[in-house]
């Protein structure tokens, strides 16, 4: 039984789907695939299937992945072979093979964010956020609801470049099996606080990261 | 493809999935390699559409044409209806985005009359005009097919042609037509004189009704040498006739998400309340090592674990457990589970429960219509007391401790006796339960969904005037009051109100069209959404126009009056609908088809007798 990992990049019209439906299609995707993968045992047989970090619905990524079993051991060419033509658009595989890192060895999400909006007011929104002491806002989660100074938690914020209408910067948000801060947090702090459209904003998860800060490959 | 401001929208709208495409086993092609560009439309959400067989059936066969393109397009939910008034986004097809209003054609398929409201939704979000007299040869072609169209007249006048019968070799004969037509440089009216021809086709604009003063009919005229009776198109070598065997398979869950595969069509049952069981006459069976294989093949093309074996009643399949033991081969090693819905209570013998009990074990659901034998004679369900017994105790024995049963009230004959005995026959089934000493562990839940009877065109009791709401209140409330006697009954009935709006939409004629156009501009959409209906909008409309619901749905029809669908041929004759009608008032039942042949007329759509009668 050989754990494999493949990584695949979520793109374009593949945003629009939950990590829920991701799940589904890559349980189909598998199945389709002929791959002589692993089943549990037991009374309903099912793919034994884990993914690394799941992705909010709207949001780009460039480093995705998940790990399932095969009875046999395959090469990598042969697993993104049978793969091919299984998958809806936007999702697309780049490697396959033994998982390189363990998923606890996360700490952060490197993301690329791009607001659209007045670019003066986009500027004014990312200076003072990074001049200011602390910015608060409201998690909500599923059984709780507590403040967070996202100050304090969202690292090497940096504008990349300023357009007509539009603003990129990068930073890392925490990330991992313990504790998550979606990067939508921020943008709905600007949004309240500036009128700037949540929902146009683009979203690129590009890289993961341990707790030195180095890139998970 | 899809730009800020239509993404913005996206992400502010539930399941934004349904309105993107993408999905595995869609088709993309190149606008410019194509001279037909269809939009095959489902007026309901994506989830409704997507679990539809007809549409993948269809979507197949008109793809494999190398110049034709059909895409999807589903009725957008209120959400993203609204967004897309506001923001002025038309609506656009899901495979390449396209605009309605730049397609070829756009064909709707009509399941059920309460959708009708959605086609004026889509037609309205993709700016075209509702009626086909206001478009132009900028426009393009608006079709309708299904179910609905052996009485589509209601909405007759929002469509240019309606395709009658079965789908797989009209539509892409339409299209090559089209295509023709097109590159002729037709006009409009001289393309329609042509897909006229088309076995099937049924353009409504080429037939002028007139009315009587009493309001009904006193003449359908055909123009430009139409056909009368216009016959719908059959597949007649169906036994033989490939099925999808790749499908679109939706991220978004639709709600029989599943592989599907048609073993049979038509019916040979002959319930008289059951539109479909005339109108897919003649009964052809699949044969079942096509069956077995394309099954095999579908599953492994869209990585789906359940396959569906779909009828109107599967269990007729001649050859059903052979299916059955051929396809265990490979379901169990593909880890595939086998599911069969519209099983018969007569005929749910012991091996088969045996079968599908192996592979999932929840509630079981069957339908014995009426609650006493005489209705149930009367409406020709063929089931008696001690089947259903025996199927109760089947399923029991099976592990079953839930059961669901349907029942109709407001049917030909029907007395508060036969409504008592919906309520006696669930009692029976709970005494069963106990009385059997290898029942299931836990306490036996019996469940009775009562819908009201809607009379239909083309069944025996098209000619019966439904119960108005009082009366079916009345029944409502004596259902409820007779079943306190067991607290392990559970009665669920629909609202009386959509059975009216569905009843006078059925049964009704062209006079309906501007009813319709002011329900939806009085915010009708969705109707068949309980969280959506309005009866208000519905009524106004009606007053508006001075329409008489009662007219359409309560009154009885005389078999010599010309009814709005009686110019339309679906294979049974008038003759025989009168005819039994005439048995069901006496109780008397017809056998099913492969037994004995009443001479419905069906048969001459295939061309040869429906079943080797000597054989049986």
């Amino acid at each position: 039984m050989n754990t494999t990992r493949i990584k695949f990049q979520k793109v374009g019209l593949a945003i629009y789907f939950s990590h829920l439906d991701l799940q589904k299609v890559m349980q189909r995707a598998l199945k389709k695939s002929g791959l002589p993968v692993w089943y549990s045992k037991g009374f309903n047989p099912h793919i034994y299937m884990t993914f690394t970090l799941p992705l909010s619905l709207g949001q780009e990524s460039l480093c995705e992945s998940f790990d399932f079993r095969l009875n046999e051991e395959l090469t990598e060419a042969e697993i993104l072979k049978a793969m091919e033509g299984t998958l809806p658009q936007g999702i697309v595989l780049t490697t396959a093979g033994a998982p390189d890192y363990e998923a606890k060895e996360i700490k952060y999400a490197q993301y690329r964010i791009t607001l659209y909006g007045d670019t003066d007011i986009l500027k004014k929104a990312l200076s003072d956020y990074e001049s200011a002491e602390k910015v608060t806002v409201i998690k909500q989660s599923k059984k709780t609801t507590k403040e967070v100074n996202l100050k304090a938690e969202i690292r090497n914020v940096n504008v990349n470049e300023t357009g007509e209408n539009y603003l990129t910067f990068t930073a890392l948000f925490p990330a991992g099996i313990d504790y998550n801060l979606n990067p939508a947090l921020l943008v709905e702090y600007f949004s309240e606080n500036y009128g700037i459209d949540a929902n146009a904003t683009d979203y690129l998860r590009q890289n993961l990261l341990n707790e030195k800060l180095e890139i998970l490959q | 493809m899809i730009d800020n401001k239509l993404k913005s929208i996206l992400l502010s709208v539930q399941k934004p999935a349904r309105y993107t495409g993408g999905e595995p086993g869609c088709i993309m092609k190149n606008k410019e390699d194509i001279d037909v560009h269809f939009a095959f439309c489902f007026p309901d959400t994506y989830e409704v559409g997507m679990s539809h067989l007809g549409m993948k059936i269809l979507y197949e066969s008109m793809n494999k044409l190398d110049n034709v393109w059909c895409e999807r397009v589903f009725a957008p939910w209120t959400d993203m209806h609204e967004k897309m008034k506001e923001h002025n986004i038309p609506l656009y097809t899901l495979e390449s985005k396209t605009p309605l209003s730049e397609m070829d054609m756009i064909g709707f398929t009509l399941q059920y009359e309460l959708s009708y409201t959605n086609i004026l939704q889509v037609l309205d979000l993709s700016g075209i005009p509702f009626m086909a007299k206001d478009r132009n040869e900028s426009h393009p072609l608006i079709i309708a097919g299904g179910p609905c169209t052996c009485n589509a007249e209601p909405v007759a006048d929002f469509f240019d042609i309606m395709a009658l019968g079965e789908g797989e070799f009209m539509n892409s004969e339409i299209c090559n037509v089209y295509a023709e037509c097109k590159k002729k440089g037709l006009s409009r009216l001289d393309t329609l004189k042509e897909l006229a021809k088309v076995e099937g086709v049924y353009v409504p604009s080429f037939y002028e009704v007139e009315y009587k003063e009493d309001g009904t009919i006193k003449e359908v005229k055909p123009l430009y040498d139409a056909p009368i009776p216009c016959n719908k198109a059959i597949v007649r070598d169906f036994a033989n006739h490939p099925f999808p065997t790749d499908t679109v398979v939706p991220m978004v869950t639709a709600i029989h998400n599943r592989a599907m595969v048609e073993v049979l069509r038509g019916c040979i049952r002959g319930c008289r309340f059951c539109q479909a069981g005339f109108i897919y006459r003649p009964f052809r069976e699949r044969n079942v090592d096509m069956l077995n294989k394309g099954a095999y093949e579908l599953c492994k093309n869209t990585g789906y674990e359940e396959v569906s074996l779909t009828s109107l009643s599967t269990s007729d399949h001649s050859q059903l457990e052979k299916l059955l033991d051929d396809m265990e081969d490979w379901t169990q090693e593909q880890k595939v589970n086998i599911a069969l819905p519209s099983l018969r209570v007569d005929n749910f013998s012991e091996s088969l429960i045996e079968k599908t009990t192996k592979i999932r074990k929840s509630g079981l659901t069957f339908a014995p219509e009426a609650g006493t034998q005489r209705l149930r004679d009367i409406i020709n369900k063929n089931v008696t007391e001690e089947e259903i017994e025996k199927t109760a105790k089947l399923a029991f024995a099976g592990g079953y401790t839930h059961v669901k049963l349907y029942f109709m009230m407001g049917l030909p004959g029907e007395t508060m006796e036969d409504i008592k005995g919906i309520i006696d026959t669930a009692q029976k089934i709970i005494e069963i339960f106990w009385s059997m000493p290898n029942r299931p562990k836990g306490k036996p839940e019996v469940s009775i969904s009562v819908a009201t009877f809607i009379p239909k065109p083309f069944t025996p009791f098209q000619f019966f005037g439904q119960n108005d709401s009082e009366l079916i209140k009345q029944k409502q409330a004596y259902l409820l009051e007779c079943a306190k006697v067991n607290k392990r009954i559970k009665v669920s009935y629909n609202d009386p109100q959509t059975s009216i709006i569905e009843a006078v939409l059925a049964r009704g004629d062209r006079r309906l069209s501007q009813v319709i156009i002011d329900a939806y501009n009085g915010g009708a959409m969705f109707d068949s959404w309980f969280e959506c209906f309005k009866f208000d909008v519905w009524q106004a409309a009606f007053e508006k126009n001075n329409v008489d619901t009662a007219f359409y749905a309560n009154r009885f029809r005389p078999y010599d009056e010309i009814n709005p669908w009686d110019h339309i041929n679906y294979g049974v004759s008038k003759k025989f609908l009168i005819d039994d009608y005439e048995r069901s008032l006496k109780a008397i039942t017809s056998k099913p088809c492969n037994k004995q042949c009443y001479n419905c007329g069906a048969n001459k759509l295939l061309g040869r007798a429906c079943f080797e009668y000597n054989k049986n």
